[in-house]
């Protein structure tokens, strides 16, 4: 009698709620989306993440954006003008204001760029570290460059312009650090130019967008629905489960193993494209001694054999085919093959666990070495079963590999440059925002001290002079042919001393019900601002 | 009658006890229930089974290099595809199931048995202390246990393993996950002890003997540990029997929410979670087995602490 009174009272709570949630006119038109991480901090310089500047990008808007092929146009710059090589000038979109109800001026420019190359921003080389930035007018903001860019502008897409007046009033002057400790208030909040303004936001919990009634640019609005609600889910079936019951209308990524279930269900779908993003393994080559090792006195790492060993230990087609199945294509470069004409020229290393053997002993390790090695557990698709099959693969050859997955606000804390790049040895994933190899050799391969000056995520801390010479020359250099063999010259020595270890380019898919369109870039940035959702 | 047992020599006072429990209610009460049985039966099966995974185990899937990838996502031996090598089938790493299920339920039920150790240790302890000596340790002690139940067990133990992480950093807590969950489960559950022994001990005080004890001056820690503890170890068994299952649980619930074990060294809640990734692909043995083996584990113990309580109770007979 008891059990059946509890039974009718769930019940009864149950039809209550869902007739609460589905009676709600505010939902008429909601786009739900998930992903398998969190969003934190909205300083849109706190970190330099695909997903989170994708989130963002909803928000904040840059000087220029990027339309659903990656072509650049303007956005808040209607124009610009190259007056000479080290003068870039920039005519600002006039009439443009902040949701707070500010306008957008020249000021705010000079503003950001100063603010996104202080201490605790993870953009810093957005712009060079030397550009000096000019105020002509109200509406005219001029770049002044100590040596020629013709990439300038490439990455500017995710460079949100921020309010100075804002900024101010609200003590964000300074970038919120990606520590993984407090963020601070102002960091909850966000105060753009684009298409959404974001109505709540609790970090790991969900995120709750509107639309900007005061959108200067209403002509190419091409979303039609009133609200967005971001949530993160990290189980990857309780991801699929939402996606299928209709509880959301997007999630990013769909594990692999469920696309097929996905695509066979009659409301939803699977869209797939290759993806821009290169998953890597770093190793410290930097410090003198490994942090997180047995090894004591010297760093393995520094000698070329042993970073080959490893290479050599990592079977490329059994990730490949049992961990991705089969939605991967193993990378023998940074870089993904799109992005760089001529990548087909070179070759990974053979998988010969019998030849890493052979190198290790040659380097002295010949009943190999422990160590520790970090992952983020929630950034990639399947970030953390690679890492395992990696330990797995390590330990044929000798090498004891202790494997700590994390969820990436803590990777990122501890690994990346806000952590001092504590860490040995682990996996890293990297798409270039400019989508050029320029960027691959700044960001990834440059020389960099402890704070992260020169390359920020080079996490391994490789440095060679001479990749860098390079760099600098491709950055300036305008003939395509030219600029390429500089670009061979560069990857060469990164392959031939083993710098990183490419593991493959994902593929990209995300898990959408059958309801709503919305274009997939390959930078795997989700612009919901594009999205149309039918009833 | 204890003169006769001094001539019987050791082999027949043994053989006299062992008729003793063959007599008793406990045995009487078990024979009279296929359930218990069952459950007995399956717990034996199991508990026994996972201490003796070194040996009989196919493969051991803690040495890494053993592993290979290519062996991924075999569905078990009857199955289309299947492999006669991996009776159960393999997980995503290619780890034989059957092993990892061996290997995992013995950390499972070691850190379980390790943790309601401890938690008997402290509960006990601090029970008896409460109860015999009262006043402002009883005070104490019972209203950190009030507060300490206003919590369920799994957030003490999350609270626990959470502080012991931070304090000791990810690095020196390399291979000592093990004691940092029997500590955390240790830790969530020693309340009910220390009720119990008190309240138990607040009987006994004021019994005869141990009125007795103290008139000839046997100091209180033996007065404690030697006369009161063994009347009221009853209860004690009992709740300890059946919070073996709730422990078992909680570390597949630390392990599922992956605060437990780390990933390369699987317990029932990391297969569990390892498995939940294929829930919905048709890799449904991946979650099964080790399913199957927590619940019935949990299930089975359960039981019999169940029958240990009900045998044990006069009042029931």
């Amino acid at each position: 009698m008891r059990i059946r009174k509890v039974v009718l009272a769930a019940l009864l709570m149950a039809g209550v709620t869902t007739f609460g949630l589905s009676a709600d006119p505010a939902a008429a038109k909601t786009f739900r989306y998930a992903f398998q991480g969190d969003l934190n901090s909205l300083d849109p310089y706190t970190l330099n993440e695909t997903f989170t500047l994708g989130a963002l990008a909803n928000v904040y808007e840059g000087l220029t954006r990027r339309d659903e092929n990656l072509k650049i146009q303007p956005a808040l710059a209607e124009s610009w003008e190259i007056v000479d090589p080290l003068r870039w000038r920039f005519h600002l979109r006039k009439g443009v204001k902040f949701q707070n109800g500010e306008d957008f001026t020249a000021d705010d420019v000079v503003f950001s760029a100063e603010r996104v190359r202080a201490q605790g921003s993870e953009l810093v080389t957005r712009l060079p570290a030397d550009a000096e930035v000019v105020k002509v007018d109200d509406h005219t903001v001029d770049f002044v460059l100590k040596t020629p860019n013709p990439i300038l502008h490439a990455e500017w897409d995710s460079w949100s312009i921020m309010s100075k007046k804002w900024a101010e009033a609200n003590g964000a002057t300074k970038p919120q650090p990606q520590t993984g400790k407090e963020l601070n208030p102002w960091a909850l909040k966000a105060n753009g130019t684009g298409p959404f303004v974001i109505e709540s936001h609790e970090p790991g919990v969900k995120t709750v967008y509107k639309p900007n009634p005061a959108w200067w640019d209403k002509a190419h609005k091409r979303f039609n629905v009133d609200e967005v609600v971001f949530t993160t889910i990290k189980a990857p079936a309780t991801r699929v489960a939402a996606l299928l019951s209709g509880e959301v209308d997007l999630i990013e990524p769909v594990p692999v193993q469920d696309m097929k279930r996905i695509q066979d269900n009659p409301t939803t779908d699977v869209m797939t494209g290759a993806e821009l993003r290169t998953i890597h393994l770093f190793m410290d080559q930097k410090r003198d001694e490994l942090k997180y090792s047995n090894v004591k006195g010297k760093n393995p790492f520094k000698d070329v054999r042993v970073r080959k060993a490893f290479m050599e230990a990592i079977d490329i087609e059994a990730i490949k085919s049992k961990v991705m199945r089969g939605l991967a294509s193993p990378s023998a470069l940074m870089i993904a093959p799109l992005l760089y004409s001529r990548s087909s020229e070179f070759k990974r290393l053979p998988y010969d666990p019998a030849d890493a053997k052979k190198l290790l002993a040659e380097a002295g390790y010949p009943d190999g070495f422990e160590l520790t090695m970090h992952c983020p557990n929630d950034r990639y698709v399947n970030d953390e079963a690679i890492c395992q099959a990696a330990t797995s693969m390590l330990a044929k050859i000798g090498v004891k590999v202790t494997l700590q997955a994390q969820p990436k606000a803590q990777f990122f804390g501890r690994a990346g440059p806000a952590g001092g790049y504590d860490t040995s040895f682990g996996m890293l994933g990297w798409t270039p925002s400019s989508f050029d190899s320029f960027n691959v050799l700044q960001n990834n391969a440059g020389c960099r001290d402890d704070k992260g000056n020169g390359g920020p995520f080079n996490y391994g801390g490789y440095c060679n002079p001479k990749v860098d010479e390079l760099a600098k020359a491709i950055l300036v250099e305008t003939d395509t042919k030219k600029r390429d063999a500089l670009i061979y010259d560069a990857f060469k020595i990164l392959t031939d001393e083993v710098a990183f270890i490419p593991l493959h380019q994902q593929a990209l898919a995300w898990g959408v019900s059958k309801k709503v369109k919305i274009p997939q870039r390959a930078d795997n940035s989700i612009i919901f601002a594009w999205a149309q959702k039918e009833d | 009658m204890s003169l006769r047992d001094d001539r019987e020599g050791f082999g027949s006072v043994w053989n006299r006890r062992w008729r003793a429990f063959a007599d008793s209610h406990l045995l009487y009460s078990f024979g009279r229930s296929k359930l218990v049985m069952v459950a007995a039966v399956f717990a034996v099966v199991v508990i026994g089974a996972a201490l003796a995974a070194p040996l009989i185990a196919p493969t051991n899937p803690l040495d890494l290099a053993s592993l290979d990838l290519m062996d991924a996502r075999i569905p078990p031996m009857w199955m289309e595809g299947g492999d006669p090598r991996f009776v159960i089938g393999t997980d995503d790493q290619g780890r034989d199931l059957l092993s990892a299920l061996l290997y995992g339920a013995q950390v499972s039920i070691g850190v379980s048995l390790c943790a309601v150790g401890l938690a008997i240790l402290l509960g006990v302890g601090l029970g008896l202390v409460s109860g015999y000596f009262g006043g402002i340790f009883d005070t104490l002690i019972m209203r950190a246990a009030d507060v300490q139940l206003t919590f369920p067990a799994i957030l003490t133990a999350l609270l626990v393993n959470g502080a012991a992480r931070a304090v000791l950093g990810d690095q020196r807590l390399q291979g000592g996950e093990f004691w940092v969950l029997v500590v955390s489960i240790g830790l969530a559950f020693w309340v009910q002890y220390a009720r119990t022994v008190r309240a138990s001990t607040l009987q006994e005080r004021h019994k005869d003997y141990v009125q007795a004890a103290r008139l000839i001056g046997v100091p209180a820690w033996k007065i404690m540990f030697g006369h009161v503890l063994p009347n009221v170890l009853g209860p004690v068994t009992v709740i300890a029997t059946i919070n073996l299952a709730l422990a078992i649980i909680t570390e597949a619930t630390l392990s599922f929410l992956g605060v437990g074990l780390p990933p390369t060294h699987p317990s029932l809640g990391t297969l569990v979670r390892i498995g939940n990734d294929f829930l919905m692909s048709g890799e449904w043995w991946i979650v099964f087995f080790p399913g199957l083996v927590l619940a019935g584990l949990a299930l089975s113990v359960n039981i019999l602490g169940d029958w240990l309580r009900d045998a044990l109770n006069p009042k029931l007979r």
